[in-house]
């Protein structure tokens, strides 16, 4: 006598029998062809996002007669986080402000304070949602350092 | 991978979890996009490359779970009724005589086919798939009691329906 459990497993592959729909592998062939460029488009749009940021970032400078000096490594301490790299930015740039506001305050920077801190939409949301945590992290480094800096100058 | 590996590793899966996903969908389209999404995911995802035995764990597990996200909704509605396992006895199906000498296949998936959800569902993911209660519960969200309450109650469907069978040869 054979019981039901016994009976799936000695029959275990009798019960694969349905076919493939035609025209399958064409279908999945788009798919990838469709993954391929969202992929192209996600890196297209990453060169402009950091072009822009670049851009940006380079023209305030400008503006502002502030030489771009190395950066510091304000984010040693920092990991992959973006979410961890913009409050360390958040608590070293209210830091550097109290500073600047303490010495001697010049008011003629304060247009140039206003413009290296505020930030409409915040570049970590400007940033792909596809994109990793590590590579927002980098980014956001990179570009909060050189706004750092800025600061740093204006002291 | 290039692109001939990626169509050479569709076509090693591709039926499988095919079959995978009809069982549960009972559609041809929706199986064959959940099977492809599954593919695909794999192909594209971080997952470092698994050996084959893995993989295939891998894809199964993943194509049966987004076909009962599926499933779920499409019925827009719970799979289980929790309130009604609870309030009816578990049937001891074991008690019954389950004699599955020369019993065909082919009757056994008609008889599988007739069973209502989600006492096919259960059946297809315990016998076929050979998923425990543990991996059942993890994919469907459901406690452990009720998997095993529905199975029970699945088991003796089934056998009915067979005997059913038996009564018309």
């Amino acid at each position: 006598m054979m019981e039901l459990n016994k009976y799936f497993k000695d029959h275990a592959g009798e019960f694969d029998d349905y076919e493939l729909p035609e025209g399958n592998e064409v279908r999945f062939g788009k798919l990838l062809e469709a993954e391929d460029m969202r992929k192209i488009l996600y890196k297209k749009r990453l060169k402009w996002v950091l072009a822009t940021c670049a851009a940006a970032v380079a023209a305030l400078l400008l503006v502002l007669n502030i030489p771009s000096s190395d950066s510091r490594d304000w984010f040693a301490a920092v990991g992959d986080d973006p979410v961890e790299v913009y409050m360390a930015y958040s608590q070293t740039a209210a830091e550097l402000c109290r500073e600047i506001y303490s010495e001697n305050f010049d008011p003629s920077v304060e247009n140039a304070i206003q413009s290296l801190t505020q930030e409409p939409v915040t570049m970590l949301e400007q940033l792909p949602e596809a994109m990793s945590d590590a590579e927002k992290a980098a980014i956001l480094k990179d570009y909060y350092g050189k706004l750092l800096n800025g600061l740093t100058e204006l002291k | 991978m290039t692109r001939a590996e990626q169509m050479t590793f569709y076509r090693i899966h591709a039926r499988r979890l095919f079959n995978i996903s009809m069982r549960i969908l009972r559609d041809s389209g929706a199986a064959e996009d959940v099977m492809q999404e599954t593919i695909l995911k794999y192909l594209t995802s971080d997952i470092q490359p698994l050996g084959e035995a893995k993989a295939a764990a891998w894809l199964n597990k993943a194509c049966i779970r987004s076909s009962i996200d599926a499933l779920r909704k499409n019925k827009r509605e719970q799979l289980f009724l929790n309130e009604y396992a609870a309030s009816e006895q578990v049937v001891e199906a074991e008690s019954q005589q389950e004699d599955m000498t020369d019993v065909e296949v082919c009757r056994v998936k008609n008889a599988m086919a007739e069973l209502k959800d989600p006492y096919r569902l259960i059946l297809n993911l315990v016998l076929i798939e050979g998923l425990d209660y543990d991996e059942i519960a993890d994919v469907t969200g459901e406690s452990q009691g009720t998997i095993r309450t529905q199975f029970s109650r699945g088991k003796v469907k089934l056998l009915e329906i067979l005997k059913r069978y038996d009564g018309t040869k």
